[in-house]
């Protein structure tokens, strides 16, 4: 299948502190591919690059077929972006914005837009900028569907909405993306919800990529055990077998790609004694956080 | 390649508002004042006397051999600049050289004028109306004003209209002397604080000179004569109690001359190195002599001039330019160039014009700074790892601003992405 | 773009239409008034041999003006980063950034030509021509400050980093300061044309604002 977004040996510093070094990841098209991580670690930047706000250290991001440093007038027609917080005009009403772009882009949408409105309790003239974050929510999706992008790049849309919303605006993404054959990236540190949307996963820590497959492919192989320790003072080697584990007095959360057998026979080669051991069904979030740890 | 456009822009902004502020303020943190001394010329001793002071008092007058004088000896030296204080203390001398002094006389005969180049160049000229006094009336402001364009025209004041019958009688009269339009040089007391009339001094397109007055509501205008090759170019009336003097002519080749009322004599003064534009002239007159004193930036030239224009003495001094002093050799050091829209209001030079005036400095001293910010410009750019290629015209301009460009370049920054 | 340009500034644009215009008038009003108290060829006197300046009153207005019109139009594009947005319109950044300042400067000069328009028309009725065209000549560095300020109000709002904005602003407003150097009226008659050559030069600095704000400084 053909690469919507190419990106290669990404780096990045602010001044000398680094953000990443030599990201490499594709979206295929017709593909939602989901940036996971902590805040900090470089999500948006990662989007500014994307759209050309930023120019990396190194690297580079092609996106249908363009350098992101210098993208042509159509590509940007192409590619449908929500801002962080939803961030619009906000000093215009529904009216005037959907005017606005409408004469930006040849194939505007105009009822995908106002199909959308109809559904918000907004009066005509009432600017963007009093209304909910939910309702913002909307208008910017509202404008995006409109505006009938092949790429959709999300800045943390999960942000600020209440979960009626953020449900609202996921299964809408999703219906429409797969109905459609839209490409999606995006990126949210709120992962609830987060694996009814996205096809893909990367999860970013400080300084380093942690995971990039498939979501169904990390939920099935990333797991979680949970046992207890007669000692209490018990350490575990982060890499290799171990992922990351949280230890609260006896009881042990282990994180792994390995198998429970692994696992064991790792436990035994340590010398742990260990009872009640047992693997733990995981959401997305939970593996997140089993990833990322909870600090 | 907009944006980079852009940068060059706003550098070579900021290189002009920078050279523009930075001198100010350097001069306004460390210039000394230049006390150019007064210089006055006694009549009874044929010799010239200083007046120094210094930021704090006025020091004793010397004259030329550096005898040195109290001020009431000064003043007794010099009668005709100090004719009424003598004349209250009974110390004025009845005659000075077979002349008979009085104190009404003396007032008669005596002048006292300066020409800065502020007074001879002024915006307010750019006005080019003036009010045409009635000569044989009391004196008051009339009610019209007159412009002398491709007519001669009267608008009134209040109705703001020409008054078409005054300015056709005042055309003919024009044309009927010559006079080709539009005017150019005009001289004359527009105020109505004044004891006559004498009307105004008017040059014409081709440069040629009238005199402009008014009787009985009837137009008086009359071609003055002009030495060959006579080309105005500043024209100063004055009104001199005596009724002698009508105007200071300074021509194209920055030569002075009186015009006198009788026969509309012109003459040409013993006066040079005097450059209108740069320098200042103080001129003092009374029934014995006449005494020019010439100011430039660092030095002092005065003239003692008889009353057949020949020079009867003369006196020079240069003093310490400010550019040969700490602050000012500091300056050159610092400031390739500045960039001046007007002069110091100590200034000589100062005229209330704003000009875009580039002051490129003749002594190089500011290449080692140059050379130094160059360096500097060189390694930042090393230390920013910023390609060469890139950074030529920053470093060419750093070589050729100096300081304003160091600034500049590094307020708008070349980044490379 | 032009609609969302008006509609950040239509505001600011009619609040300073107003007051301009009404500057204008109530300075002539004022004029009426002293020329009922004082003979007007007495008050010409004044100005040609006094300098006096009888337009004083709205010396710094399109200083004002031109301010309020770049903070109205830039300050919503950089809260909240909005630029963002209009840099991602299918549209070159620099045209989108030329057509922003375009709009400002066609907006202000509506307002000053009109101003000047009412200032130049009015006082002809009262005054002789010259005494107008000496004054245009005097309005002129105070109308071109307006258009400075703008420019400045622009690049500094545009620019990411406090620094450099604080620089920018320091280098801007003396910049302006020259405009002002001298109160006496036609002063600025041989430095016109070179101001506004240099305004020219001006008019594009936007963009380096712009690219800047586009590569991430931060």
């Amino acid at each position: 299948m053909e690469n919507i977004v190419e990106c290669r040996n990404l780096t990045h510093y602010y001044g000398d502190k680094m953000v990443y070094e030599d990201l490499n990841f594709n979206i295929k098209k017709g593909s939602i591919l989901g940036l996971l991580g902590k805040n900090g670690t470089g999500k948006t930047t990662t989007i500014n690059i994307l759209n050309g706000y930023l120019t990396p250290r190194s690297g580079e991001c092609i996106i249908l077929g363009e350098n992101s440093k210098n993208l042509s007038p159509y590509v940007k027609s192409q590619i449908g972006y929500l801002i962080e917080n939803h961030v619009q005009y906000a000093f215009m009403n529904i009216y005037q914005i959907e005017k606005f772009y409408s004469g930006f882009y040849p194939n505007w949408k105009r009822d995908a837009y106002y199909d959308l409105m109809a559904k918000l309790k907004v009066t005509p003239k009432q600017k963007i900028s009093t209304m909910s974050c939910g309702q913002r929510s909307q208008v910017a999706l509202g404008l995006i569907l409109a505006q009938d992008p092949q790429l959709l790049v999300l800045d943390d849309f999960t942000m600020g909405l209440d979960p009626g919303y953020r449900r609202l605006f996921i299964d809408y993404l999703r219906n429409y993306a797969k109905a459609e054959g839209k490409t999606v990236f995006t990126t949210s540190h709120i992962i609830q919800d987060m694996e009814r949307l996205i096809d893909e996963c990367i999860v970013f820590d400080y300084n380093k990529v942690l995971v990039y497959m498939p979501v169904q492919e990390f939920m099935t192989t990333f797991k979680q055990f949970d046992f207890e320790v007669t000692n209490p003072n018990v350490e575990f080697d982060k890499g290799g077998l171990v992922e990351n584990y949280e230890k609260m007095d006896n009881s042990i959360e282990l994180f792994s790609y390995s198998t429970e057998e692994e696992v064991k026979s790792y436990l035994a080669s340590q010398g742990i004694e260990y009872s009640n051991f047992k693997q733990v069904p995981m959401t997305l979030e939970d593996a997140f956080i089993g990833l990322t740890g909870k600090y | 390649m907009l944006h980079k456009l852009s940068r060059y822009l706003l550098v070579l902004i900021g290189i002009l508002t920078l050279a523009y502020s930075i001198p100010i303020l350097y001069n306004t943190l460390f210039d000394k004042r230049i006390n150019t001394p007064q210089i006055l010329y006694s009549a009874l001793n044929d010799d010239f006397y200083i007046r120094r002071h210094d930021d704090k008092k006025v020091l004793n007058p010397v004259d030329t051999k550096g005898k040195e004088y109290t001020q009431t000896q000064m003043l007794e030296q010099c009668p005709m600049f100090y004719a009424p204080s003598l004349h209250q203390s009974g110390l004025l001398p009845d005659s000075i050289d077979g002349v008979k002094i009085d104190i009404e006389t003396w007032h008669k005969h005596f002048i006292m004028y300066g020409f800065l180049p502020q007074s001879l160049m002024n915006p307010s000229d750019e006005y080019r109306l003036f009010p045409l006094y009635e000569a044989t009336e009391k004196i008051t402001l009339p009610g019209d004003l007159c412009r002398i364009n491709k007519r001669v025209e009267f608008v009134n004041t209040q109705s703001n209209k020409v008054n078409e019958e005054k300015s056709g009688l005042f055309t003919d009269a024009f044309e009927k002397e010559g006079f080709v339009f539009p005017a150019k040089i005009m001289a004359g007391n527009s105020s109505h604080n004044k004891n006559r009339v004498d009307g105004w001094f008017i040059t014409d397109q081709r440069g040629d000179l009238f005199h402009l007055k008014m009787e009985k509501g009837q137009p008086l205008l009359k071609r003055i004569a002009l030495p060959e090759d006579f080309k105005i170019k500043y024209m100063q009336y004055l009104e001199v109690q005596n009724e002698k003097l009508y105007c200071f002519i300074i021509t194209e080749d920055n030569r002075l001359n009186i015009l006198y009322a009788k026969d509309y004599e012109i003459v040409e003064l013993p006066i040079y190195d005097y450059i209108p534009e740069e320098h200042s002239i103080y001129i003092m007159g009374n029934m014995l002599f006449y005494m020019f004193q010439v100011n430039t930036e660092n030095s002092v030239a005065a003239y003692a001039v008889d009353h057949d224009h020949n020079i009867m003495d003369s006196y020079y001094e240069e003093f310490k330019p400010k550019s040969e002093m700490l602050m000012g050799k500091a300056f050159h050091f610092i400031f390739p160039f500045t960039l001046k829209l007007t002069h110091p209001r100590s200034d000589i030079r100062y005229t209330n014009y704003v000009k875009f005036n580039f002051e490129g400095f003749k002594t190089f001293n500011w290449i080692y700074l140059n050379l130094l910010l160059l360096v500097i410009t060189y390694l930042l750019i090393r230390k920013r790892k910023l390609r060469l290629k890139n950074n030529m015209v920053d470093l060419l301009i750093v070589a050729a601003t100096g300081i304003f460009g160091f600034i500049a370049i590094n307020v708008f920054q070349n980044k490379e992405y | 773009m032009f609609y969302k340009e008006w509609i950040k500034i239509r505001l600011v644009f009619w609040l300073s239409f107003v007051v301009g215009i009404g500057i204008v008038v109530a300075m002539y009003a004022i004029i009426r008034g002293e020329l009922a108290d004082m003979p007007t060829n007495h008050y010409i006197w004044n100005m040609i041999n006094r300098n006096f300046v009888f337009f004083t009153l709205f010396k710094f207005v399109p200083l004002g003006i031109g301010t309020l019109i770049g903070i109205s139009q830039f300050i919503p594009e950089i809260t909240e980063k909005r630029l963002k947005l209009t840099l991602h319109l299918p549209l070159n950044e620099e045209k989108a950034g030329l057509q922003m300042v375009t709009f400002g400067v066609i907006s202000i000069f509506i307002i000053f030509s009109l101003m000047l328009f009412a200032f130049l028309g009015m006082g002809r009725y009262f005054f002789p021509f010259e005494v107008m065209r000496v004054a245009a000549i005097t309005v002129a560095p105070w109308f071109m400050a307006g258009f400075t300020a703008y420019f400045v109000t622009g690049i500094v709002a545009i620019e990411p980093i406090w620094k450099y904005r604080i620089a920018y602003l320091i280098i801007g407003g003396l910049f302006v300061k020259m405009y002002f150097v001298l109160w006496e009226a036609g002063s600025y008659i041989h430095a016109n044309a070179f101001f506004a050559a240099l305004l020219v030069l001006f008019s594009v600095s936007i963009l380096f604002s712009i690219y800047r704000f586009r590569k991430g400084e931060m």
